[in-house]
């Protein structure tokens, strides 16, 4: 009965199907609601301290209480406000850091995989150069150097993390230039940035859309270890990462300052990882 | 072969002195070095002063042949911090990280290929999901927490093994831990995907069809075969965590070539953090070229 229905339909009928997609769409989803809804939601200010209520145990614990349901930290944070504002900041960074890449590599990978030859050669230099430079590292070291803000953090992640939508649309583009739609085209006196943008841009944005996804994941942890060692985001912004280094050297007597915060970005990069490949499985024609 | 050697040579040796370029100007061009050098509150004067001590004032491209002539001698420069020698301090740090990146290897790969060989048995059933999900979840866990929490368990609990520092072997069985479940999921993936390639084979067929065992067909006819995307994602992975283990390092205090990079980020030492940024390119620039040369070797069709 599939073959009657549009392709779109046909996807969609998947996707309800698709059980690791939902359950991470659905988590993801969430996790984004509440970021974005993030002062209307939060029960406190994440950087109001409050010095009468430092290190409340949250409610689960026998001496905690749903004042304060994931309890303070050290300077009497509410956890809980500081973690969804965490969130915030996490899905913010990761996701504006993802759309820069995608845009550099999509061009420098549509251009190469278009083109060929010298243009190609030099788009595949590029990829080698970008892919030997260690991510971490560079992005320590200008992080310090510079000493800015969340602003060059992006950029910067952005500038590091193209690589795979290069590769991926190199090869995509080199299989669609043959393709009879690209070559009509070509007869019909079409431009080659005609082409490229018309043609062939819209038959990559699902595997784009994928790998945002994915990289959104990837950026999310990334992001975290830089706030981790405080190279990050700069305090007193709330991040998942600098609520770790905080709860670091509590940890012996209040393991859930270290716990909440590392096993909210293990969710959410669970789920999106999920959801990523599920997009995947659903738009790809098998 | 020849051809293909030169040409990749070639490459190889270009993606170097780029990297090495981009090395040494992402930490000129991101801020005022000399400002940085000469501290918070530095007068103009002062900043001018260390400048020209450090040759800061002179043409940037000068100063970049200046570095790089240096460099291919063997000559690093000088740590700002310490007086010390760089080449001499990456030499002396890099067996610590080489151990924990080579040991993080082989334990992802020793729980990804038996798993993604498992999974690709079993296409689509529910085994087969829960071990991409949990190779997925390897991946998904942030390694400096995950080093944290293991140190919480093994270290402050049950005292089984140190937390800190790099004396024995027994210093690296966490930090290997923490920083190896990461590298599982793509080698498991890329495992999977192989053997799913390879157990549909007539060869394969005819292994079963004359009786061996499940065990032998699996390892002994199909793996081989399957694993050779597995070398060139084992390199690169290498060279990532060569480069990665910054942070993994500063949590677990191991004294590698991240800790050496860490600090001296902290201290502004930037001739020690543009070499150690450099010398980690050209690793994963040669880790990536010895693999394409085994794949070559393995398949010959790569050679074309």
């Amino acid at each position: 009965m599939e073959t009657s229905l549009s392709p779109r339909r046909l996807m969609l009928r998947r996707a309800a199907r698709h059980g690791g997609l939902l359950t991470g769409g659905a988590v993801v989803l969430l996790i984004a609601l509440v970021a974005a809804l993030g002062p209307l939601v939060t029960p406190y200010s994440p950087i109001a301290q409050d010095t009468l209520h430092t290190l409340s145990d949250p409610a689960w614990m026998a001496t905690g209480s749903w004042a304060h349901p994931f309890g303070t930290d050290a300077l009497g944070r509410d956890v809980l406000s500081r973690l969804i504002f965490g969130a915030r900041t996490s899905l913010l960074i990761a996701f504006t850091a993802s759309v820069i890449a995608a845009i550099i590599g999509t061009a420098i990978g549509m251009l190469g995989g278009y083109f060929g030859g010298r243009i190609d050669a030099f788009a595949v230099y590029l990829i080698n150069v970008k892919l030997a430079l260690p991510i971490i590292l560079v992005a320590l070291a200008v992080i310090s150097i510079t000493r800015s803000g969340v602003g060059v953090l992006i950029v910067i992640l952005g500038l590091l993390t193209w690589d795979r939508y290069a590769l991926v649309t190199r090869s995509l583009t080199q299989q669609l230039r043959e393709r009879e739609f690209v070559l009509a085209a070509h007869s019909a006196g079409a431009s080659d940035a005609f082409i490229i943008v018309r043609e062939l841009l819209p038959n990559l944005l699902d595997a784009v859309i994928v790998l945002i996804t994915l990289e959104v994941a990837a950026l999310i942890l990334i992001e975290a270890a830089l706030s981790f060692v405080g190279l990050g985001v700069p305090p007193p912004t709330p991040s998942w990462g600098s609520m770790i280094a905080d709860g670091r050297s509590l940890m012996f007597f209040k393991p859930y300052l270290v716990m909440i915060p590392g096993i909210a970005i293990f969710v959410l990069v669970m789920a999106i990882n999920l959801a990523g490949d599920g997009i995947r499985d659903v738009t790809t024609v098998r | 072969m020849r051809r293909f050697l030169v040409r990749r040579l070639a490459v190889a040796v270009l993606v170097i002195v780029t990297v090495s370029f981009v090395g040494f100007s992402l930490l000129r061009l991101s801020g005022n070095l000399a400002a940085v050098l000469a501290g918070e509150g530095a007068s103009p004067r002062e900043v001018a002063r260390v400048a020209a001590q450090y040759g800061l004032d002179r043409p940037f491209f000068i100063q970049y042949l200046d570095w790089a002539g240096n460099a291919l001698r063997g000559n690093l420069g000088k740590s700002l911090f310490t007086g010390e020698s760089v080449s001499h301090l990456i030499a002396t740090h890099i067996g610590v990280t080489a151990a924990l990146a080579f040991a993080s290897l082989a334990l992802g790969l020793a729980l990804a290929i038996p798993l993604g060989v498992f999974a690709a048995t079993r296409p689509n059933s529910w085994l087969d999901r829960a071990s991409l999900t949990f190779a997925a979840s390897g991946y998904a866990i942030p390694s400096f927490w995950f080093g944290l929490i293991l140190i919480y368990i093994f270290g402050v609990r049950l005292r089984w093994l140190p937390t800190s520092g790099s004396d024995g072997w027994t210093h690296f069985v966490l930090p290997t831990i923490a920083l190896g479940i990461a590298t599982m999921p793509a080698i498991m993936r890329l495992t999977r995907a192989g053997m799913l390639d390879v157990l549909s084979a007539d060869y394969v067929r005819t292994a079963r069809a004359k009786g061996l065992r499940t065990m032998t067909v699996l390892y002994r006819h199909a793996l081989p075969n399957a694993i050779l995307p597995v070398v060139s994602i084992s390199a690169a992975q290498l060279g990532m965590l060569l480069g990665g283990s910054v942070i993994i390092e500063s949590v677990f205090a191991l004294n590698g070539i991240g800790l050496l990079a860490f600090q001296a980020i902290a201290n502004a030492d930037f001739p020690v953090v543009q070499s150690i940024l450099i010398f980690l390119s050209v690793v994963y620039v040669v880790l990536t070229l010895i693999a394409e040369l085994i794949n070559a070797r393995l398949d010959p069709r790569i050679r074309l």
